[in-house]
């Protein structure tokens, strides 16, 4: 190390110590979080009652517990998948929306002989159009709002961008990002809320959110 | 008494203990708000980028899948809320005039004074780009080695490096009559 970089690590190293002193946060902090979350908890729980009913058979569907072989898990799943597939459509049987939610039930092929039971994941398939931009991703609360983590593809000339991805049940927000810089809900999506920004961010529902 | 392991005050709230939280809010909250105010140069930018930061947490502890990795995650999630709020607001301009003024003040009472050291070293700081401040914080401030950084961010080792290069020579250009 030469003497000029000996230097600068001392100097850096007197800059840190001074950036390293203690910042606590305002004594209020956690009081006013826990509010917030408290009502994020109720919203959540009044949001998916409104999309699933309180007592749907969604909610049942959790305590379901099989016992089957490998091969009949996925003729199961197969069935599940089907059964899903037709209770989306017939929650949306209006017009086509750009996003369109297909929840796949899989099982793990290697099932304990004791306790096998079937998980389901739900792999969502969101589409969004923008035939001028040069770079779609997503921004979700399951990507830790990383717009690099997600990106979407294109799939043809007029500017059809989709991704999926695995989601676990419950509400999600989510939003694209445009060229790096834009933000903007899902224009198919049924519900929108105003993040802790006041940005528009569109929410989705996945399986079973209890 | 013990303080409860990360794993457990989880289940405790996803098992509809809500209130748990408040625990990992305690334990995280200061250093994450060291980052966090040093980032953004703003008290109240911080309080706000923290609020959702660990709001977004407690709203993703479902789908965590590695709950003795908590810490880690929060940070990453807490790096991520700044730099949003940093690139969303166009703050800089009156922020650099406000903090011209209190590096005024902070010559005349010169740099026996920590707090104004502090001011004067947060005034060069926010003048580095966002990439550069970001990555000098995490290396020396936050102290994390270049693999957790690659973690925090999404961004590979090399690019950090040259970051935390670069940073530390504009600071040195910016501070080093300071301390002479």
């Amino acid at each position: 190390m030469s003497e000029h970089d000996e230097h600068v690590d001392a100097l850096m190293e007197q800059i840190a110590e001074v950036l390293r002193a203690p910042e606590p946060a305002a004594s209020d902090f956690t009081t006013r979080l826990m509010a917030r979350a408290e009502a994020d908890s109720r919203s959540a729980l009044a949001q998916h009652a409104a999309v699933f009913g309180a007592h749907g058979w969604w909610r049942r569907r959790r305590t379901i517990r099989l016992s089957v072989s490998p091969l009949g898990a996925l003729s199961i799943a197969a069935g599940l998948a089907t059964f899903a597939v037709l209770a989306n459509l017939a929650m949306h049987n209006t017009r086509a929306p750009l996003a369109r939610t297909t929840p796949v039930a899989a099982a793990t092929s290697a099932l304990p002989a004791a306790d096998a039971r079937i998980d389901t994941v739900h792999e969502v398939r969101f589409v969004f159009r923008a035939p001028r931009a040069s770079s779609v991703t997503m921004v979700g609360d399951f990507n830790n709002w990383d717009s690099a983590i997600t990106p979407l593809h294109r799939t043809d000339a007029e500017g059809t961008w989709t991704v999926s991805v695995t989601l676990p049940p419950g509400a999600h927000q989510y939003a694209f990002v445009v060229d790096g810089k834009s933000w903007m809900p899902d224009p198919a999506s049924a519900t929108m809320v105003n993040d802790d920004f006041g940005t528009l961010t569109s929410v989705i529902a996945v399986g079973d959110a209890t | 008494m013990e303080p409860r392991p990360d794993q457990e005050i989880i289940a405790a709230v996803l098992g509809g203990h809500t209130e748990a939280y408040a625990e990992l809010v305690d334990r995280y909250r200061d250093r994450c708000n060291r980052f966090a105010v040093r980032f953004l140069g703003d008290r109240d930018d911080a309080d706000e980028a923290l609020q959702s930061a660990f709001l977004r947490s407690f709203r993703g502890l479902a789908a965590f899948r590695h709950p003795g990795r908590f810490e880690s995650w929060l940070f990453q999630i807490v790096v991520n809320e700044c730099r949003t709020l940093a690139t969303r607001r166009a703050r800089r301009a009156e922020r650099f005039v406000r903090d011209e003024a209190r590096s005024a003040q902070a010559a005349v009472e010169h740099t026996a004074d920590r707090t104004a050291l502090l001011a004067e070293i947060q005034y060069a700081l926010d003048q580095l780009e966002l990439d550069q401040r970001q990555a000098f914080l995490l290396k020396y401030v936050e102290e994390l080695s270049y693999d957790e950084m690659s973690e925090s961010t999404g961004v590979g080792i090399s690019a950090l490096k040259m970051r935390v290069q670069r940073a530390c020579s504009r600071l040195r250009t910016l501070l080093v009559a300071v301390y002479q």
